[in-house]
């Protein structure tokens, strides 16, 4: 036998070892995960309790906030914690927004903080006056969705793939309901502006 | 009944595939080995899905196991900021330099569809200077879709605007599963000029030979600047050619010479050319017996290379002229 034949004998042989591994492994092996969400894709259903404003006071027991509830009208969804500087500095441009569009827009800030998702009342009643991060509008002034952080959230937050704890992170989510635009980091009312237009 | 089966088995025969096709092949499945996405519309986001395949394959097909070096590019260049995206540069140069466009040639599925296509009997458009100037168009596409676009806009250009294996595998090869019809609504006029332009790189290839490759393939350029280096691919060697043109004619690509970079290093060359100057790099490591005309030992002492002091390369030449040499002086 000679060198040659030698060879592509066991270049085939290897070839077909991999070609078989991988058709077993990626069909039989890897279970399906849980589907990732992405741009595209249809945002899940889920439910989170919502804030309301009472005499300008928070309390929690606002109408569930159910995405599939709100079909033909554009979500604005955005993640943000108390302790996240820009976080609570976009949230008077998300304000803005849904100010400006009252009729086709629907926002929605979540807070990402499991520790005060119970007490998130408390502090935007209290400590948001003090708070070291000025605000343009008083917060009870706000006319945005204040949602309760639980584990409906929790789920969407990481189903988005947004790298563990990254805040702010905002999706958007189209009239019919397919996630449109998915970003970490800040945004501000252009750019919310340049996004969400489109979609009406 | 028995001359039917000989018919068939002599179809078979005429049929049979080159090797490059089962390669081809081959290449084509293992980037998609992923089949049962296929059927259920989802598609893998496993562990593999970070790295790239050499070959332009789209991520979201629902096949796909892992990424295609052109998307990730883009997609590094627009979210770099001021950082090198080292990684995915590293990959393409790194499949650069050993197998340089012998991906176009080997292992590049959109290849293989328009060769598959190029087999329908019909007239051919044949090479030509307008297909020459047309070839640069690529560089163009490179330069400003797969470059200045993400860099400047973050967006992935060439995946936008063109790319038509996007297009097929990523539009319709997800979206047209049954399972996936709630996507259908967000389709824009961009899906419409894209699948417009995929029609047309369709029928384009039934007549002109690799049209994509040839004419916009950003990868391929990318590819071809490595063609003189890569470690696999075909080589010319100058002593033995007798610049006949044979090669040139016979290719259906926009080359000049030879391995150069429109050469998508198919190999069909090497039959084709009279004085077999045409070879395949790296042949020595696997030299068969019958194409030296006499053992090395017998053309050249090996003791010999020590009293001289020439270039090592140079004594090279010499012993594989030198069975060439000595059919000559027989004929003589």
């Amino acid at each position: 036998m000679t060198k040659n034949k030698l060879f592509s004998i066991v270049a085939t042989a290897l070839a077909s070892i991999l070609m078989v591994f991988a058709l077993v492994y990626y069909n039989f092996i890897v279970k399906d995960e849980k589907v990732d969400l992405s741009v595209g894709l249809p945002c899940p259903e889920f439910t989170v309790d919502t804030y309301k404003i009472e005499d300008g006071k928070f309390t929690l027991g606002g109408e569930p906030f159910n995405p599939t509830a709100q079909r033909g009208k554009v979500l604005v969804i955005n993640f943000w914690a108390t302790w996240c500087a820009p976080c609570k500095a976009e949230l008077s441009e998300f304000d803005q927004l849904q100010k400006a569009y009252p009729d086709d827009v629907v926002v929605i800030t979540l807070n990402g903080e499991a520790r005060t998702a119970e007490n998130l009342a408390k502090w935007l009643n209290e400590g948001a006056s003090n708070d070291s991060t000025p605000v343009e509008n008083k917060w009870n002034e706000f006319s945005i969705l204040f949602g309760k952080y639980d584990t409906a959230a929790q789920d969407l937050y990481q189903m988005l793939g947004f790298s563990s704890g990254a805040l702010p992170a905002t999706m958007i989510v189209s009239r019919n309901g397919a996630i449109a635009f998915i970003t970490e980091g800040s945004m501000h009312y252009d750019d919310l502006v340049r996004e969400v237009l489109p979609l009406m | 009944m028995k001359k039917f089966f000989t018919k068939i088995k002599d179809w078979f025969v005429r049929h049979k595939p080159t090797k490059r096709k089962v390669i081809q092949v081959y290449a084509a499945l293992l980037y998609n080995a992923n089949l049962k996405g296929f059927i259920t519309g989802n598609i893998y986001k496993g562990p593999t899905k970070n790295l790239c395949v050499p070959g332009l394959n789209c991520y979201s097909c629902p096949g796909a196991i892992a990424a295609c070096p052109l998307g990730s590019l883009q997609n590094a260049l627009s979210n770099s900021d001021t950082r090198l995206p080292a990684y995915i540069f590293g990959i393409i140069i790194l499949f650069g330099l050993i197998l340089g466009r012998t991906i176009c040639g080997w292992l590049c599925p959109v290849g293989l569809g328009q060769e598959l296509l190029y087999k329908i009997k019909t007239p051919k458009l044949k090479k030509s200077k307008v297909t020459r100037v047309l070839s640069y168009l690529k560089y163009v596409v490179l330069l400003v879709l797969v470059v200045l676009v993400p860099l400047l806009f973050a967006i992935p250009g060439f995946c936008e605007f063109i790319c038509p294996a996007g297009t097929l595998e990523g539009g319709v090869g997800l979206l047209g599963n049954p399972e996936n019809e709630n996507l259908l609504s967000i389709l824009g006029p961009l899906f419409s000029w894209k699948f417009t332009l995929l029609v047309l790189i369709i029928v384009a290839s039934i007549f002109i030979y690799r049209s994509f490759c040839r004419f916009l393939c950003p990868l391929g350029a990318i590819y071809g600047f490595f063609s003189k280096i890569a470690l696999l691919g075909i080589k010319l060697d100058q002593n033995k050619c007798t610049d006949c043109g044979l090669c040139i004619s016979a290719c259906k690509m926009d080359i000049k010479k030879v391995g150069d970079h429109e050469c998508i290093q198919c190999g069909e060359c090497i039959a084709v050319c009279p004085a077999k100057a045409i070879s395949w790099k790296g042949e020595k490591l696997f030299v068969r017996g019958n194409d030296l005309g006499a053992p090395l030992s017998e053309v050249k002492p090996l003791n010999s290379l020590l009293h001289k002091q020439e270039d090592p390369t140079q004594v090279c030449v010499e012993t594989q002229n030198m069975p060439v040499e000595e059919v000559q002086n027989d004929e003589k």
